[in-house]
């Protein structure tokens, strides 16, 4: 759930992190897996060859005491006794087993198609008595001469080995655990490692970003992300130099825009003066028809002639006062 | 694809490879293992009970109905044998009325005694049981005291008792004769059994035993119980009688001459101290026991695997080693034993392990029948006699084998066993002994 919340942040660092979290688990659960197997196998491997050796030595020690007609009880209550003997029986060519470390499978009958054989012969059996997988030795016993040969049937436990394989699970994952642990912190500054510098690297941009063209960004992890932080810095260099011909422009411009406003002012300012010359001059003119009117009454025609002349002039005059409020 | 899956995908397909890899698939089949194949089905004329049962009246109920049950009707005969522990008196009474009119011969064995069903040991006694049940065998029984009549004389009345209750004459000679005495005479026993029976009758049986040698042992003839008597059974029969008799330990390169021994007591071997010279026999073994004089030093578990046999000679045979047991080694360095030693015999040191004494219930029922010309499953029933002080010997792990080897070899028959303290036997051309640390078995067959 940790993870999965962690993982729902959607950071980078936590994206690399999991990311190498998890690859290193599955390839540390994969080597575990194959190195627990070999083993159990190399195992398995001296299992069988120690109770190779065994089987063949309780076998020639048989074939030699029969001769004196006897069974060597020592050796086989010795080797019945050890901890990895599930059985042990001398079966005659019929199946009957003629002596047993345990007496209650005395005169019982074996139906196995290794029974006979006439060299040793190594399987995987299931012991019906407790349903355990065994490896059974079944090693010739050459007691009478020109007859089939009686077998020496032996019961080995794989007990041993799922002991060890326990302790090995057990103890690899001791070791994983170890190395998940070691894998989180190595990841953590593995993912650091990578995040860190970009985080500077953001942060960095940001500051440039809020117009800070003086930030320099420092890097110095000599890869590409320092290329990028250098690329960075000049780009913020470029920046200030573009912002500072654009503030000289401005000032160029701000004086180029106040001289022609000047003159713009004083164009008003003479324009205005001419208004009121011009009206000046029509009030005077505007005097001298109204004393004309007076002067020619009759003359109507005239006088619209002149009342639209003076229209004209109002227009041009309000134009002119537009102007100049404009 | 979003990455959570393939990063899934990966993680199951090598977790599935992983367990493919450590799992191998089941192709294992079970070991078949059928039971012991029934014995030929053919009119037994013996069979065996037995019971572990602590109750003498519930045990004997039990032990015969097993019996009778595979016999199929009383027998004439039957060898009884029980741990110490019971009331012998109870049980016999019990046994007598269970089978009325059978003869009933037997004794106490160290711990139980043993079948074909294996070696009875019970929590507080057990007891066997084998009875017989032909008209081809004539039984009789007699027992006597040895409180009131000299060893000698006593073995003469049990036997002559025993053949009076075969319904025979006195100068009928059995074709056997088995015994169980109480441990301490049985060679002047034997010698009144044989001046009535002549030397060429097996004798055969073993000292009753108890658990401790604290004088526990018991004898029984029918319904009588003796502590310290004499039972003795009589077979006249035209069926094949197989045994053999032996210690079967190794004889070593240790050997001398009594110098001085009177009864039981061994007092120098080549004019030396007995125990002194055994002592170097065994290569020190008892130098503790020698080095502290003034004591006598009980030397019985570790002497079982060092017997002294005395040599018994008949010209044109092999030399016949009868195993001594020695018992004590005493203040003067004398070596108690028990059996007679006579002043003048030659003796040799034996040496044996628990291996060579398991190994006895394979070759000596071989020996006999191989002697006899009597192959396995022709017996029709046996009687084991084995030394308590070998069997002890043997690991108690191993034990419950010991009638298994037996059965092995004689087949699936009918067999008694005991476990005694001293051991008497029949050797052609040696003649019947007593020895120690010895077994031996007898088997009837037909002829």
């Amino acid at each position: 759930m940790l993870m999965l919340s962690f993982m729902l942040k959607k950071s980078l660092f936590s994206k690399i992190f999991l990311l190498f979290v998890l690859i290193s688990s599955v390839i540390g659960a994969f080597i575990l897996t194959i190195t627990l197997q070999q083993r159990t196998r190399d195992l398995e491997e001296a299992l069988v060859q120690e109770n190779k050796l065994l089987a063949n030595t309780i076998s020639t020690t048989i074939e030699a005491t029969h001769l004196v007609q006897v069974l060597p009880f020592t050796i086989l209550k010795e080797v019945a006794d050890s901890e990895n003997v599930i059985f042990l029986w001398i079966v005659n060519p019929k199946g009957e087993i003629f002596y047993a470390d345990d007496p209650e499978m005395f005169g019982k009958i074996i139906d196995d198609p290794s029974l006979g054989t006439n060299q040793l012969v190594i399987k995987d059996i299931v012991y019906p008595k407790n349903g355990e997988k065994i490896k059974l030795f079944v090693s010739p016993l050459k007691l009478e001469a020109g007859q089939k040969p009686w077998s020496l049937y032996m019961g080995i436990s794989l007990k041993a080995i799922r002991s060890a394989q326990k302790e090995m699970i057990f103890s690899g994952l001791i070791f994983f655990g170890l190395i998940i642990i070691a894998t989180i912190f190595a990841s953590f500054y593995l993912a650091k490692g990578i995040t860190g510098p970009l985080e500077t690297l953001r942060k960095g941009a940001e500051i440039i970003g809020k117009g800070n063209l003086d930030y320099q960004i420092e890097l110095k992890t000599g890869d590409e992300l320092e290329e990028l932080a250098k690329s960075f810095n000049q780009m913020a260099k470029n920046l200030k130099e573009f912002h500072t011909a654009l503030e000289e422009a401005k000032t160029v411009l701000e004086i180029k825009v106040a001289a022609r406003t000047r003159e713009l002012r004083e164009l008003a300012e003479s324009l205005e003066e001419k208004v009121k010359e011009k009206t000046k001059e029509l009030q005077e003119k505007i005097k001298e028809l109204e004393r004309f009117q007076k002067i020619a009454v009759g003359r109507e025609l005239k006088m619209v002639e002149l009342k639209k002349e003076i229209q004209r002039l109002k227009k041009i005059l309000e134009s002119y006062q537009k102007e100049k409020y404009d | 694809m979003d990455k959570k899956i393939i990063i899934s995908l990966i993680i199951v397909v090598l977790i599935g490879v992983g367990i493919w890899l450590t799992s191998k698939p089941v192709k294992e089949r079970p070991l078949i293992i059928k039971p012991p194949k029934a014995p030929e089905v053919r009119r037994e004329i013996a069979a065996s009970g037995w019971s572990l049962k602590d109750d003498e009246i519930e045990a004997a109920k039990e032990a015969v109905s097993m019996m009778k049950e595979k016999l199929g009707k009383s027998p004439d005969f039957v060898f009884l044998f029980s741990s110490v522990g019971y009331d012998e008196e109870k049980l016999l009474q019990e046994i007598t009325r269970l089978l009325p009119g059978t003869k009933i011969y037997g004794g106490t064995s160290c711990l139980g005694p043993m079948t074909k069903d294996g070696f009875h040991v019970g929590k507080k006694a057990s007891l066997a049981i084998m009875g017989i049940s032909s008209e081809k065998i004539t039984w009789g029984v007699g027992g006597a005291n040895l409180d009131e009549l000299s060893p000698r004389e006593a073995g003469k009345a049990a036997v002559l008792a025993a053949i009076e209750n075969a319904g025979k004459k006195k100068t009928e000679k059995p074709n056997i004769v088995f015994i169980t005495p109480a441990p301490g005479k049985e060679e002047e026993i034997l010698k009144g059994i044989e001046d009535i029976v002549g030397k060429e009758t097996p004798i055969f049986g073993g000292s009753s035993g108890d658990n401790q040698i604290t004088g526990e042992w018991r004898q029984f003839v029918n319904d009588k119980v003796y502590s310290k008597g004499l039972a003795v059974a009589v077979a006249y029969t035209d069926l094949k009688i197989s045994y053999f008799y032996e210690a079967g330990y190794p004889v070593t390169e240790k050997r001398g001459t009594v110098t001085r021994a009177e009864g039981r007591v061994i007092y120098e071997i080549d004019g030396r101290p007995a125990a002194e010279v055994y002592n170097e026999w065994t290569g020190g073994i008892f130098a503790k026991q020698l080095a502290q004089p003034g004591k006598v030093w009980g030397i019985l578990a570790e002497a079982t695997f060092y017997p002294i046999a005395k040599v018994l000679r008949v010209p044109g045979m092999e030399p016949f080693y009868l195993a001594v047991h020695p018992l004590d080694i005493r203040p003067d360095h004398s070596l108690g034993v028990f059996a007679d030693m006579a002043t003048g015999g030659e003796i040799v040191l034996l040496h044996g392990n628990w291996e060579i004494l398991l190994n006895r219930f394979l070759t000596t029922p071989t020996k006999a029948l191989e002697k006899f010309k009597v192959k396995k499953g022709e017996g029709l029933f046996a009687l084991y006699t084995y030394c308590a002080g070998t069997m002890l010997a043997i690991p108690e792990k191993e034990r419950p084998k010991m009638p298994l080897l037996v059965k092995e070899v004689i087949g699936d028959i009918p067999f008694i066993g005991t476990f005694t303290f001293g051991e008497q036997g029949f050797v052609p051309g040696i003649g019947s002994h007593h020895g120690n640390l010895v077994n031996s078995i007898v088997i009837f067959s037909p002829k």
